[in-house]
């Protein structure tokens, strides 16, 4: 026979919707798509001497003469899926790529991440030194400490995030 | 009773000298070098290259100074200028005694670094910094010298001229000219300032 009145079946029913809600909320709160931050963008100075900017020769040789800059930044991926940096763009130089430095048993070496770089969902993905960094190739004009570039992070879901580096020295 | 306490007074000397011996001791055993050093009969070859302004550069001119020595090129972006950057930071911490310290850049890369490129590069670090080049053929009797590896090559669809693998370690040089120890890329500004505490102290 049923009690319709057990108050032990309505405490459970609000207990199943209560944990209900707070799964739907849960949900709410971690959106399936990227969700991206990116922080702590900085260069390092670079000089650029005119003499070489204007050097005449070949264009191989201009580019072997290019001078090179850096940005790094952290990459904080708040949502629920992943994205990936696919690639970058600044008018401070010629050509923008993706680079990673491994210092293996005293040895420097650097490779170009072709395919990118992931950001994984809920992680924060950090391009610093010794690691993995944009590298600025043919910078066109000196880079003096205190002032700022901007800088186009094209992200394979999320889209362009346009961000301006600060140059400092560390 | 006036013969316990001279007792007494004997044996707090006694401990109290026991005591400091043990701890003067303990101090020398346990401060260290944080580098990695090379063994006592390593051979410190001398040479002479070109700085940043022109002029020659003759290593055993140098003694009476702690020498930390650096092997990159003007075109790496990332551990090369961060080393440049982190012995800036120990010129600071020594204050006055960076006097006493000789920073010395040298290329891997002759083919780019013109002392007028290094001197752009290695002056926006300090001034005080030394940036060496010569031909290749005398840097690789450097090279040789200090077991220092570099690579020319290029990354298939990079725009990227060509890249240099290196060494990338700190070497450093005592005031009587030996080379004593060698600190791995990004050891922290604290261990530097240490090791060459310790080595200006002898």
């Amino acid at each position: 026979m049923k009690n319709k009145k057990n108050p032990y079946r309505v405490f459970a029913i609000s207990i199943i919707l209560t944990c209900m809600l707070a799964l739907l909320n849960g949900c709410q709160n971690t959106p399936s798509k990227p969700q991206l931050h990116v922080e702590n963008i900085w260069s390092r100075p670079v000089e650029v001497r005119q003499a070489d900017k204007t050097a005449t020769g070949s264009a191989e040789n201009r580019k072997r003469m290019d001078y090179t800059g850096i940005v790094y930044f952290d990459v904080r991926n708040a949502g629920g899926e992943a994205d990936r940096l696919i690639r970058a763009k600044t008018d401070v130089c010629r050509a923008v790529e993706i680079h990673e430095t491994k210092v293996e048993n005293g040895r420097m070496s650097m490779r170009m991440l072709e395919n990118g770089m992931p950001i994984p969902a809920g992680e924060t993905v950090k391009f610093s030194p010794g690691g993995h960094h944009i590298m600025l190739i043919g910078v066109n004009k000196s880079l003096k400490i205190g002032e700022k570039f901007s800088v186009a992070l094209e992200f394979e879901k999320s889209g362009t995030v346009t961000v301006h580096s600060e140059i400092r020295e560390y | 009773m006036t013969v316990i306490s001279r007792n007494n007074i004997k044996y707090f000397f006694l401990i109290t000298v026991m005591v400091l011996a043990n701890w003067f001791a303990g101090c020398q055993m346990f401060d260290s070098y944080k580098g990695n050093e090379m063994p006592p009969d390593t051979e410190t070859v001398d040479f002479t290259l070109i700085d940043q302004n022109g002029q020659p550069f003759t290593l055993s001119d140098h003694k009476g100074k702690v020498v930390l020595l650096f092997f990159g090129y003007t075109y790496c972006p990332d551990v090369c200028p961060m080393t440049l950057s982190t012995w800036k930071r120990v010129q600071e911490a020594l204050k006055d005694r960076s006097d006493e310290v000789k920073f010395v850049y040298i290329t891997v890369d002759p083919e780019r670094d013109t002392p007028e490129r290094l001197k752009d590069h290695i002056e926006i670090f300090s001034k005080e910094f030394t940036g060496l080049t010569s031909s290749m053929d005398t840097l690789q009797q450097v090279f040789s010298s200090y077991g220092v590896y570099h690579d020319r090559h290029k990354i298939p669809g990079s725009e990227t001229g060509y890249l240099m693998g290196h060494t990338s370690q700190t070497f450093m040089i005592d005031k009587a000219g030996n080379w004593r120890l060698l600190l791995p890329y990004g050891a922290p500004v604290e261990d530097l300032v240490h090791d060459i505490e310790l080595l200006l102290r002898e």
